[in-house]
């Protein structure tokens, strides 16, 4: 007969094999004991000038007021994506902006497409 | 710089804020991640969560339909006194949706004493009051999160170079523009292919009211009348399409209703003693019935590269039948990027006259607000 422990054992080499790392095992612990992980929760901030900008967070899109937007993450490694238009020859910018271990930023001049896409990796910590 | 008072709690100082669409999240509404899960559930998984992930992360989170992705309305502020014009404006925008209302009034040389634009009877004197609601949509080339068009071409990149994203290459289609090298162009065309501009939908309407009170004599007697109070206004709608190749077309609709003061005229009345004689200037007649314009327009903007665009406007006022064609073409680059000025060629059908001159404003937008 399987005990709680044996059962949880085998689900993590089980993920571990699925390519789980991070902050799923600690997703996964949490669960095991019975614990919430809401309080592992870091509101990431990102604020995108552009004329017109649409982004995602780990391929959820992301609503933006005024290029401003935010989103709950649980700590481990994430992405966001984006697509920024304007005026030729003018700037934009992408920053996250919060949590502080996530802060960064990318931006340029449109070139003459006026079209820019890419993402910025980032690691928010627990 | 001029002090601004404002005794209306609205008229903070604020800037109009640059067009900007809503977000693929507004248009869309909830639609399911690869968790399962509503994207404006709680907890948004990382990027590297496979199915199993999204599963114990919708498990862990107690993910439900409720939106964690905050949406609160953004307010902007900002005042100006350039060109002897001072301007408060407060911005909200809200998804794809821009409000704006301010005030804007002529100032003299005078910038010693503060100006007040409204109190609490409303607008002052000489003081324009104005609104906007601004909509606007962009429909993407590529349909969903555009992650899954660069994953692969920066794997590759990283793949052929040794480099590192983040440290040595920017994951971006405007950064393998500029990398001369065979993978950065491969990775270039490939993400150009992939991922067009689209389009971008807008349509707003633009509103005025200026209120004045006229001063004038009668012009049988030459004597001061009561003040008449007036409100010229004006409302205009417009919509557009960005198209992918930088193309703008702009409908607009305008009504205005604009009243003006008569003729100024030196008027002299005999001094009190001797046969000597005072003069001051004033306005003959009360401003009888306004100006009533319906005005129609149609604006093709095109850019060319960074360096050049132009914007051929054709005007048509409905009520006298007058067409108007206006030709900016724009030459001068900011300090800081974007074009902001060249010569305009016009023509007006009822005078048959051939305009040309030089103009410097502001810099050349995609999105035409009004």
């Amino acid at each position: 007969m399987a005990t709680p422990g044996d059962k949880k054992s085998a689900a993590l080499k089980m993920l571990k094999k699925a390519g789980a790392s991070g902050h799923q095992f600690l997703v996964l612990d949490a669960l095991a004991a019975d614990k919430s992980v809401a309080d592992s929760e870091e509101t990431v901030e990102v604020e995108i000038d552009a004329e017109a900008s649409l982004a995602w967070l780990n391929g959820v899109p992301l609503t933006l007021n005024g290029g401003k937007g935010s989103a709950d993450v649980l700590p481990g490694n994430h992405v966001l994506s984006f697509e920024v238009r304007g005026a030729p020859g003018t700037s934009w910018s992408v920053k996250i902006t919060a949590p502080p271990e996530a802060k960064s930023e990318d931006g340029d001049k449109f070139d003459g497409t006026g079209f820019d896409a890419g993402r910025i990796k980032f690691v928010v910590k627990p | 710089m001029r002090r601004i008072v404002f005794l209306l709690g609205i008229l903070a100082l604020a800037p109009c804020a640059a067009a900007q669409t809503g977000s693929q999240a507004a248009q869309t509404g909830s639609q399911p991640d690869r968790s399962g899960r509503s994207s404006s559930g709680t907890t948004i998984g990382s990027e590297d969560a496979d199915n199993i992930t999204g599963h114990v992360l919708a498990v862990a989170s107690g993910a439900n339909a409720s939106s964690s992705v905050k949406a609160a309305p953004v307010i902007s502020l900002e005042g100006t006194t350039e060109d002897k014009v001072v301007k408060a404006q407060i911005g909200v925008q809200y998804h794809g949706f821009t409000f704006t209302a301010g005030a804007k009034a002529n100032v003299g040389d005078d910038t010693s004493q503060p100006v007040t634009l409204a109190n609490l009877d409303g607008l002052r004197n000489k003081t324009t009051g104005e609104f906007g609601l601004l909509w606007s949509k962009w429909i993407a080339g590529y349909s969903g999160d555009v992650n899954k068009v660069l994953d692969p071409v920066c794997a590759q990149y990283a793949k052929e170079t040794g480099r590192t994203e983040g440290d040595q290459f920017k994951c971006r289609l405007g950064w393998f523009r500029t990398d001369r090298s065979a993978a950065g162009q491969a990775a270039y065309k490939e993400l150009v292919e992939a991922l067009p501009p689209g389009r971008i939908f807008f349509a707003g309407i633009n509103g005025s009211l200026a209120p004045e009170s006229f001063t004038f004599v009668s012009a049988d007697t030459l004597v001061e009348q009561p003040k008449e109070k007036h409100t010229s206004r004006s409302l205009s709608g417009v919509a557009g399409v960005a198209f992918k190749t930088n193309t703008v077309t702009t409908f607009s609709y305008t009504y205005e209703v604009a009243y003006k003061a008569g003729d100024k005229a030196d008027v002299c009345s005999p001094a009190a003693s001797g046969g000597s004689v005072k003069c001051s200037q004033a306005v003959i007649g009360p401003p009888g019935d306004p100006d009533r314009t319906n005005r129609l327009s149609f604006e093709v903007k095109q850019f060319f590269g960074t360096n050049f665009a132009f914007a051929p406007k054709f005007n048509w006022d409905v009520d006298d039948s007058i067409v108007g064609i206006e030709l900016p073409i724009y030459l001068l680059q900011a300090k800081d990027g974007g074009l902001t000025g060249g010569v305009t060629l016009g023509w007006r059908s009822d005078t048959k006259a051939f305009t040309a001159s030089a103009f410097v404003g502001p810099v050349l937008k995609l999105i035409t607000k009004q």
